[in-house]
């Protein structure tokens, strides 16, 4: 993995926000995914072994908010993102036909990691059973997974008998028949998956290693795409902030703009402040290394989830009827920030995970039980 | 200085041995238990400090400091904080000592700041008047030249530990023909001068914190004034400036949050989803607190001038403050409301479930003193408007 220098963030940040905003609008999906290749934006997001550039987490946080202030589709974190990290932690065996391929965009991955409504589990939730020639999937019925349509093969994992881990190649043929398009709330697409009960041929299992092995390096491709869904959420948070900001200016109410108003401005101030700090979170939960990373990841994810709901409910208030109207600007936004507050679990969920993850440590660190 | 992560521990390994070492018993059940400390308890803790370099760690070398990074000071705040040592006075640490390195006199430096750094001089801040609070421009303490001393007559309130200070830094009113801001003055008064009497104000809480200070034709030489006469106002507001990432208080909330852990497993609503809920919270926005003051060290390391956007870190970590403490209270359920009339003498020892409702009143303070948290809004909305509206 490679971090940048301040120079080539700045770089990195600057060409995404000119491409990105010369893109909107009217952009279709696979015209998007090959301008991301053409960018560089995959080969940043795949591992050096496969040809692309291993861009650490900090940097992939950075572009994911520019595609955030952009609103892109969610693919990119999960057939970049989310699919590069899998590959870098697990290192399957790969052909460098298809590495070429991913990095050039004209092949697409997705995982199961990146899927709506859930807090990721503390294991997977399938197993495989044996079955003939292969192995029979069995555990969760469905996932719905953002940005995953149309993929040529799905990366998921499975438990086995005896406390191995195994990943899995779906090819697009092999789950066809339980694949389905969903569309979001948001207007965005998605992939509706029936895993349960899915046949798996013995050859699309592509690496098994025990649990002690596989856990550790899932746990941290989990932190690189929750953290980079994070940062995508605070582009866009500021980005809705920034239009709030422009109509209270712009919006005259007995004869001044509603800007001049005390009450109006210090609930604009409580966005700016409650979007940079979170953004400094999140920022710190991508370059943590140590045992903190965990811990960080999870406040970052909770404290995300709360600033956005916040930030789309102030966004619409602040605009008044506009606010809730298709074809303005703005609802684009609130609709993929409600989105996302909902989309990695719900609050108390995260919150419990971020009261476990600190109790214990706090109490071995701080002395606190006495 | 060295900066790294496994420095910065090594670093913390070393104050937390020494501040268990040399902590005084006696002050550490203080705080320990949410006591106000003595002006005794406080000097004898200010000479250990200064013994070994410690008291005024943030302040120029050539006036007994470390030349320290933010880094390392948030890191000794952090282990000081953890580990029961009491908040150090801010108005004489942070604010006059840096004021005098920066706009004393020569002699003004050599008579006060090496009496600070040996921790034996307690200063406060003579700024609210019962007529000027957050619009601290209308004050009218007044001060006429007479000869080589100024006569200074009026009053001040909400002067904090004016009891405990042998000096006071104070804002008087030398023109009165002028805007407000251009007739003010910044002169150092000895607390012993004639015509002085101090009025404790008990506060809710139960402590003794708040003062009235009356100034009764108090003659201040004229050598005691700081900066020109009128030019008061933008020393008051340079003070400001200095230790603006201390506002954040990030050791003062891990103080907290470790009182919260302890309260909850003295009353053992540990493992109830609403006390992990809130405590989670809480965790969440003092990471965040944290992850922002420390983008702000990091900007201003790297040579980036730091705007008025630092009112960020002393709003939020005011508030959090008083979110945790809140939280302690609650948690504490009936413990919290039984309090002894002794939970209240200074220097007084117990368990401080008996002073956790004076704490939590104690930390309304954080968000009105040195600029509420509605006159941040105000200078951070200036900042985001820049005029536009």
């Amino acid at each position: 993995m490679t971090t940048m220098n301040a120079q080539e963030r700045r770089m990195l940040v600057d060409s995404a926000r000119r491409r990105l905003g010369d893109l909107t609008p009217g952009w279709s999906s696979s015209s998007l995914w090959s301008d991301h290749a053409e960018m560089g934006w995959l080969a940043l997001a795949f591992p050096e072994s496969l040809g692309g550039l291993g861009g650490a987490p900090p940097d992939l946080c950075l572009l994911a908010e520019e595609m955030g202030r952009a609103l892109t589709p969610d693919t990119y974190l999960s057939s970049a993102v989310e699919v590069g990290a899998w590959l870098r932690a697990f290192d399957p065996p790969v052909s460098e036909a298809v590495a070429e391929a991913l990095v050039q965009g004209r092949v697409r991955l997705a995982t199961t990691g990146h899927r709506l409504g859930q807090v990721p589990d503390d294991a997977p939730p399938w197993r495989l059973e044996p079955d003939g020639e292969g192995w029979r999937m069995r555990g969760l019925a469905q996932v719905v997974l953002p940005g995953a349509q149309a993929v040529d093969a799905l990366l998921t994992i499975a438990t086995l008998e005896g406390g191995d881990w195994a990943l899995l190649w779906l090819h697009a043929d092999m789950i066809a028949a339980v694949a389905q398009d969903q569309t979001l709330m948001d207007g965005g697409g998605a992939l509706r998956v029936a895993l349960d009960g899915l046949f798996v041929p013995a050859d699309a299992v592509c690496l098994r290693w025990p649990r002690a092995w596989f856990e550790p390096r899932w746990r941290e491709a989990r932190r690189a795409r929750v953290l980079a869904a994070c940062a995508y959420a605070v582009g866009a948070m500021d980005r809705a902030r920034e239009i709030t900001l422009a109509y209270t200016l712009e919006r005259q109410q007995f004869g001044r703009a509603i800007a001049t108003h005390q009450i109006v401005q210090h609930r604009l101030v409580d966005l700016q402040v409650e979007i940079e700090e979170v953004r400094a979170l999140v920022s710190l939960a991508a370059s943590a290394r140590d045992e903190s990373a965990e811990l960080l990841a999870c406040a970052a994810l909770a404290q995300s989830t709360a600033t956005a709901r916040h930030v789309w409910e102030e966004a619409i208030q602040l605009h008044g009827a506009i606010g809730m109207t298709e074809e303005y600007q703005l609802g684009a936004y609130v609709r993929r920030l409600a989105l996302f507050a909902r989309a990695h679990g719900d609050e108390p969920e995260q919150l419990e995970r971020v009261a476990r993850t600190s109790l214990a440590m706090l109490a071995e660190k701080e002395d606190a039980n006495v | 200085m060295d900066d790294t992560e496994e420095s910065l521990d090594a670093f913390r390994d070393e104050v937390v041995r020494f501040v268990r070492e040399h902590l005084p018993e006696d002050l550490r059940q203080t705080v320990r238990g949410g006591r106000q400390p003595s002006r005794d308890q406080l000097l004898r803790w200010h000479a250990e400090l200064a013994r070994v370099g410690w008291l005024v760690p943030h302040w120029a070398p050539e006036w007994s400091g470390q030349g320290w990074s933010a880094r390392r000071l948030l890191a000794f705040d952090e282990v000081m904080c953890l580990n029961d040592a009491p908040e150090l006075n801010a108005v004489t640490f942070d604010m006059i000592g840096p004021v005098l390195a920066r706009y004393g006199t020569p002699e003004q430096q050599a008579a006060y700041l090496p009496a600070i750094a040996s921790g034996r001089q307690w200063w406060c801040q003579g700024y609210s008047e019962p007529n000027a609070g957050s619009d601290l421009a209308a004050l009218r303490t007044r001060a006429v030249r007479e000869g080589d001393h100024y006569v200074v007559t009026g009053s001040k309130i909400w002067t904090s530990y004016a009891q405990y200070a042998d000096m006071m830094f104070c804002l008087v009113r030398t023109d009165t023909e002028v805007r407000p801001q251009a007739g003010i003055s910044f002169l150092l008064v000895d607390m012993r001068s004639p015509g002085i009497s101090v009025r404790p104000i008990r506060g809710i809480h139960g402590w003794e914190v708040f003062c009235e200070v009356f100034l009764d034709g108090v003659r201040v030489p004229v050598d005691q004034r700081v900066g020109q006469e009128n030019a008061g106002w933008g020393i008051a507001k340079s003070l400001l400036e200095f230790e603006r990432l201390k506002l954040a208080r990030i050791g003062e909330n891990k103080r907290r949050r470790q009182r919260a852990m302890r309260a909850a497993h003295q009353s053992g609503v540990q493992d109830t989803p609403a006390f992990r809920q809130r405590f989670a919270t809480l965790q969440c926005r003092l990471l965040a607190l944290e992850a922002m003051a420390l983008g702000f060290i990091d900007r201003a390391q790297a040579g980036e001038k730091i705007g008025p956007e630092v009112s960020m870190l002393k709003m939020r970590g005011s508030r959090l403050v008083q979110l945790w403490e809140e939280l302690i209270v609650d948690t504490l359920g009936a413990e919290a409301l039984c309090q002894s009339p002794e939970a209240m003498v200074p220097g007084g020892r117990g368990d401080f479930a008996e002073a956790a409702s004076s704490c939590r009143f104690l930390a309304r303070g954080y968000t009105i003193a040195g600029g509420s948290t509605e006159v941040q809004h105000n200078v951070l909305a200036r900042h985001l408007l820049g005029g536009r509206a």
